[in-house]
């Protein structure tokens, strides 16, 4: 027993299971490319099976190699796999990190992309797009496994790369329509503030702390002390918290969310329910550390999600329809773990992620029944006791409540703000540009250049059927 | 108050003016009922007054949607000889000779009028979205019927007032550019006001009023439609809201004032006004990007058209050549709705179970009833859609069931007001629900990984009794009106004598999880609802004495052997279930069950039947595997398509069943039974028939016509990004326009066909009825519906052209003869031409 446990958390057998991990998902999304590409047009089963066992593939692999870890006396498996290449003291490697924290995140991953990547085989039956979608669940599940398995924050940045990417990609999934492509814009431009900190953030890691590797600049694990000082550790903090808010929707950006509606269900539900939304989540509590030696970062920490908190579960508590409710109770639920973190309670923090991203999967992917459960709900209150439901606001006096009623149907003039400060400086600046450079080249109208999006009148699908030859 | 005291003054011929132009417009918009209560309907039902293809018209013009198939699909199913060049050129004469004229059409706006189509290409900038963009996030809240926890506080006054309240609020209308709107609204101008001041600052009564007003109407369709429905359906409005399709245009037209204002200013400084905006308008041309319609597509139309009716009505025509015969001798009768998708199980309940007759009708089976199911806040209608029941049946459970039923009740709202999806909206209760949910997850994500292991047939509650009688229930039945309503139901569809040992009455309904648009697969005869309570009222009317000694008083004998039970169909899992079992005794008990393990067959044959359509169900598998397959679809979370509902509808035919017995007619007839034998001599029966069921008939065809032939503008589109919104209806997304109509999974293997309606009665006879029903006579003379007539004395065939009957003969078709219903199907998904059942009529041999 003893011999087999020491096998097992030896070396080799984490390699094996890491390489799996990390790389089986991104296989299977190439296959799918390189058959398209290749002129074939797949079957729809052929799709979801090869799709469905490269996902499964990485998760069962992460759940050994999370279990494995946590047989090891140290509880942790810090090993650099492959130097890509080194300048001076500078190398860029292809390093993992697993940890508690690490391994929770990657059971959260493990149970919800199988069942969700086996759910769209049925939901998006029939679907032109049907491939397309399965070769972004792959980028997805590549870049969640290489965010949350990255030795160093150069790789976790590489994953929350390819994470926003397919996320973007997935929200303007119809494009055929043009809010979607409006909404994947919205979200797109979000993300990029997001990464933009992120990356300052690497940045400054590397010129403040020689390395990058999570193990080395957080001092976790060998028992070493943080090798920052408090200003550095301040600045990188706020830096995170800026990406953490972008990628988790906290307050102002919070209403991009509701933008990112537009994909089909399941995408919805894996972005805005499970993985993205506590991405930036994950990355708070992994320099946690780092934040608990800056207070200032650490209240902003605190600020930022109780703010969300309270604005975020109010918006969704005025929202008439069911993915935007869920999207908003999301966030606000982030902006609580962002809270719990602010306080120092990491633990609660990460069994909150946990517990929190199946109840949203599940959320969302039942959210076709909200008619059907708002009917049940409705029919329960025949009969018995606690016939009405209890919530906070209806013990404010009639006129504040009302004013809160208002504020948060309008998300207390968040998007506003955001659209006064940014969207519309910026957009006047690119219509400026764009009118001059047109006007000179051809004297055209610029509606003759910006071509509205054409939308293709589809007939009937007469013989679809048959055409697809489908048979499972 | 801040409302205007209502005034005797007359509208102005202004106001008179506009609200013409608003009443005309609105015909177009889609109308469809909340989501809750979704059955389907014409989406242009009031505009069958004009003709079929001037209204197909109009609607590329006024929707700028598509009422036909593309120029190059018609030309394709040409080369696939699917339509003939003759009926084209035949189509196109019979057209050209309507002279038809052009519906509700706008006069052509002058260069300075101001219109958001106008103005964005030019000055590229989306004023519509930024006036869309408040209006759904304002509508939902405003509309919602029970979504959100937290309503809107002081929307009892109408939009108007709402969105005044709203403005008047710190951060209740935080845009900059609509900083002006509590101005610009005021204290107590009344709707017309503001939008006759709107209008008058943007262009000309004449030319103008109609095309800003049709702009301001079309911009968001689905929610002006609800609005407009919602204005003349008190019933189905937010409890004491107030709405009113003029507020929302009121609203509009303003918040468009202030967009454009805006724009404006960014694009000629502080001091431009909409004046500054009109003028640069000069230049601009219309730009007009409608899907056009032409004589020449609409009798592509009528062609592939006439190729399915030549198939449908020569396949019946040749049918009758068939010897056939009297049964003699009858054990069961199977009573079923005239849903198409009962056409079916019809077919193989006749195919199974020996010795049987099958009938059609309407499924609430002529008892329209308000019903409260047991501890139940709400009472129900059962009910086609415009009737308001008088009578209420109320299901009594014993006090042992009632208990542990309220207390269970007790326990699920304590569990979901602290952890049920509610309550997990709340920062504190979301944390709890997260952790409480892990007890949860497990089968939740077992379903969505093997939804085959949670396959259930819907049982609301074992053991209720039902109080129906005035001597328990003071609004409940005489027993004059039992009678009355046996009576009527049991002459409609001709069965008055040689009644079999059993009678079963089968109502349907429809079991599905995780699917939006639930009530629409459910009985629409029974108002979108489940219609075992209509069948099990109907049977314990027709099994009580009292009542069979009146029903013998008036001719009908129904002997004492003869039981009547009934039972609930669901259409989607195939599996009947029984009600009141327990008033058979042991041996009419073993009578039954072997009936019933006759019906089990016929049932999984219904079900491998059905399987054909579903693409990812093999054609060539064993009937037992598709049949667990079919019924795994009901518990299965992912499926978009648990049945196809009433997708391959096609034609109607009121008649006999000896018309089309033992005939394949694969799903695509509603069937009415109707003996006109037994019908008095100005055919009464057959005007109630025409009057109710046949228009709903056309209605489901119509909707799913339009939304088969322009999924964007009349149908939703695909399901898989649906939110439901306010239990109203479905949006794409988070912030969209509700979208009316059919959803692409159920319309992909339709064919756009206007019903073919046959019907068994003298030609004088049905013109004589359609002279006293003038809505239905608009469907047949506008062209809305295919009429044809059987003579049941042995005339012929007749065909409804222009103003009346003429005599019909098809070129006949040759007629395909299986041995079962499944050897004609099984071996395609396409379409299949009606063919002859030999098993059927070996059997009419055999009684012979």
């Amino acid at each position: 027993m003893q011999a087999i446990i020491s096998f097992l958390t030896s070396q080799t057998p984490l390699h094996v299971l890491t390489c799996v991990t990390l790389l089986s998902p991104a296989t299977g999304a190439l296959l799918l490319v390189l058959l398209r590409l290749s002129g074939i047009r797949p079957h729809e089963r052929w799709i979801s099976v090869v799709s469905g066992i490269t996902v499964s593939g990485a998760a069962i692999a992460a759940v050994l190699l999370a279990a494995c870890t946590m047989l090891r006396p140290t509880q942790e498996f810090d090993e650099v796999l492959w130097t890509m290449y080194s300048v001076g003291s500078y190398h860029l490697d292809v390093s993992i990190y697993v940890d508690q924290l690490s391994a929770m995140m990657m059971l959260l991953g493990a149970a919800v992309i199988p069942v969700l990547s086996r759910y769209s085989g049925r939901y998006l039956h029939n679907d032109p797009g049907y491939l397309r979608f399965f070769v972004l669940i792959g980028i997805a599940a590549t870049g969640f496994f290489w965010f949350v398995l990255g030795g160093s924050i150069d790789m976790a940045f590489f994953g929350w790369e390819l994470l926003g990417l397919s996320s973007v990609l997935l929200v303007a999934f119809f494009w055929e329509r043009s809010e979607p492509l409006v909404g994947s814009g919205h979200v797109f431009a979000t993300y990029r503030v997001a990464d933009i900190a992120l990356l300052s953030g690497v940045v400054l890691l590397h010129s403040y702390a020689g390395s990058s590797s999570w193990a080395t600049v957080l001092g976790v694990g060998d028992g070493e002390q943080l090798r920052l000082g408090t200003f550095s550790a301040t600045v990188l903090g706020l830096a995170f918290l800026v990406a953490a808010i972008g990628k988790s929707a906290q307050a102002p950006v919070t209403g991009y969310v509701l933008r990112a509606m537009e994909g089909p269900t399941p995408s919805s539900a894996l972005f805005y329910g499970t993985l993205s939304i506590h991405a930036g989540v994950y990355l708070i509590l992994r320099v946690e550390p780092l934040i608990a030696h800056a207070p200032i970062a650490r209240t902003a920490v605190l600020i930022v999600g109780l703010t969300t908190a309270i604005t975020a579960s109010l918006s969704a508590r005025v929202r008439a329809d069911a993915k935007g409710a869920l999207a908003l109770a999301s966030a606000g639920q982030a902006g609580l773990m962002l809270a719990e973190v602010g306080m120092g309670w990491t633990t609660l923090a990460m069994w909150h992620l946990l517990a929190h991203g199946l109840l949203r999967l599940s959320q969302f992917l039942r959210s076709p029944s909200w008619l059907q459960d708002a009917q049940a709900r409705r029919r329960s209150l025949g009969g018995g006791r606690f016939r009405t439901d209890f919530y906070a606001e209806r013990l404010l006096p009639t006129p504040l409540r009302n004013w809160l009623y208002a504020a948060s149907l309008s998300r207390f003039g968040m998007d506003a703000i955001i659209e006064r400060l940014f969207s519309r400086p910026l957009s006047t600046l690119a219509h400026l540009a764009s009118w001059t450079r047109v006007h000179q080249r051809s004297g055209a109208r610029i509606s003759d250049v910006c071509a509205p999006i054409q939308v293709p009148r589809t007939g009937p699908h007469l013989q679809a059927i048959d055409t697809q030859g489908a048979t499972r | 108050v801040n409302a205007p005291a209502p005034t005797a003054r007359p509208p102005s011929e202004a106001e008179a003016r506009v609200q013409g132009w608003i009443d005309r417009l609105a015909r177009w918009l889609p109308e469809q009922r909340p989501l809750s209560v979704f059955v389907h309907s014409n989406p242009m039902e009031q505009l069958e007054r004009h003709h079929f293809h001037a209204v197909c018209e109009a609607a590329t013009r006024i929707r700028h949607a598509r009422t036909t198939l593309t120029h190059e699909h018609y030309q394709q199913l040409l080369a696939d000889r699917q339509i003939r060049s003759e009926d084209v050129a035949l189509g196109l004469k019979r057209i050209r000779a309507l002279g038809l004229e052009r519906v509700d059409e706008l006069p052509v706006p002058r260069p300075q009028t101001v219109l958001l189509s106008t103005v964005r290409p030019e000055m590229e900038i989306e004023v519509g979205e930024m006036v869309d963009a408040f209006l759904v996030r304002v509508l939902p809240a405003f509309l919602d019927l029970g979504s959100a926890p937290w309503p809107m506080p002081s929307r009892e006054r109408g939009l108007l007032e709402a969105v005044r309240w709203l403005s008047r609020m710190p951060l209740g209308v935080p845009e900059p550019w609509l900083g002006g709107l509590r101005a610009r609204l005021g204290k107590d101008k009344s709707a017309m006001a503001l939008i006759l001041e709107c209008l008058e600052k943007r262009g000309d009564p004449e030319t103008g009023w109609p095309s800003i007003l049709h702009e301001a109407l079309f911009a968001l369709p689905g929610y002006a439609g609800m609005i407009h429905r919602l204005e003349h359906v008190v019933g189905e409005r937010p409890k004491g809201v107030e709405v009113k399709l003029i507020d929302y245009v009121a609203v509009r037209l303003v918040v468009e004032e202030l967009a454009l204002t805006d724009v404006a200013h960014r694009l000629f400084g502080r001091r431009a006004t909409l004046a500054t905006l009109a003028q640069s308008l000069e230049s601009v041309e219309h730009p007009n990007d409608a899907p056009a319609w032409s004589l020449e597509i609409g009798a592509f139309q009528d062609a592939y058209e006439e190729e399915y009716v030549r198939s449908f009505i020569g396949g019946i025509v040749m049918a009758q050549e068939v010897e056939r015969s009297k049964h003699e001798r009858v054990d069961f009768q199977f009573i079923v709705c005239i849903d198409d998708r009962c056409e079916s199980i019809r077919r193989h309940v006749e195919e199974c179970v020996e010795h049987s007759e099958t009938f059609g009708s309407a499924g609430f089976f002529g008892i329209a009833l308000k019903h409260r199911a047991p501890l139940d806040v709400d009472e129900a209608f059962s009910c086609p859609a415009p009737v308001t029941p008088t009578k209420r049946v109320t299901e009594y459970l014993d006090p042992d069931h009632s208990a542990a039923l309220i207390r269970a009740r007790t326990t699920q709202r304590l569990l979901s007001s602290s952890v049920g999806d509610d309550a997990s909206r709340g920062p504190i209760r979301g944390l709890l629900a997260s952790f409480a949910n892990l007890v949860r997850a497990p089968r939740t994500l077992a379903q969505m990984l093997f939804p085959e292991l949670f396959v259930q047939p819907a049982h609301d509650f074992e053991g209720t009794t039902l109080l129906y009688d005035t001597a328990v229930e003071p609004e409940g039945f005489t027993l004059d009106d039992q009678a009355a309503l046996v009576e009527g139901n049991l002459r409609t569809i001709g069965l008055v004598a040689g009644f079999a040992p059993f009678v079963a009455i089968v109502g349907h309904g429809s079991m599905a999880v995780n699917n939006q648009f639930m009530s629409g697969y459910q009985c629409g005869a029974c108002g979108g609802r489940r219609g075992g309570i209509n069948a099990r009222v109907f049977c314990a009317f027709a099994n009580t004495r009292a009542v069979r000694e009146r029903l013998a008083e008036r001719g009908i004998e129904i002997p004492a052997r003869t039981i009547f039970v009934p039972g609930e169909h669901d259409t989607a899992l195939d599996h009947i279930r029984w009600f009141d079992l327990e008033m058979l005794d042991a041996q009419r008990r073993a009578e039954f069950d072997r009936i019933r393990a006759q019906l089990a067959v016929a049932l999984d044959r219904n079900a491998k039947e059905r399987s054909r359509r579903f693409a990812d169900v093999p054609l060539d598998e064993p009937i037992d595997e598709s049949v667990l397959r079919v019924r795994a679809r009901c518990a299965d979370y992912a499926e978009t398509r648990p049945e196809y509902n009433h997708a391959t509808n096609a034609a109607c035919i009121i008649g006999r069943r000896s018309l089309t017995r033992g005939i394949f007619l694969d799903r695509r007839p509603f069937l009415i039974s109707y003996d006109p034998t037994l019908d008095d001599p100005t055919a009464k029966t057959l005007e109630k028939l025409m009057a109710a069921p046949l228009p709903v008939c056309a209605g489901i065809s119509h909707e799913y016509f339009f939304s088969t032939m322009d999924p964007l503008h009349f149908g939703c589109g695909t399901k898989l990004p649906h939110n439901v919104v306010g239990l109203l209806g479905v949006c794409t997304g988070a912030d969209g326009d509700l979208r009316p109509g059919l959803w692409a999974q159920t319309t992909e293997i339709h064919d756009p066909i206007r019903l073919v309606t046959l019907i068994e009665a003298e030609p004088e006879a049905i013109t004589a009825v359609l002279d006293r029903l003038p809505a239905v006579k608009d469907k047949v003379v506008n062209a809305w519906i295919h009429m044809f007539a059987c003579s049941p004395s042995g005339r012929g065939f007749f065909r409804w052209i222009d103003q009346g009957f003429e005599p019909y003969t098809p070129l006949p078709p040759l007629l395909s003869c299986v041995d079962s219903s499944l050897e004609a199907c099984t071996h395609t998904r396409k379409n299949v031409a009606p063919c002859l059942i030999s098993s059927l009529h070996a059997e009419r041999k055999e009684v012979a």
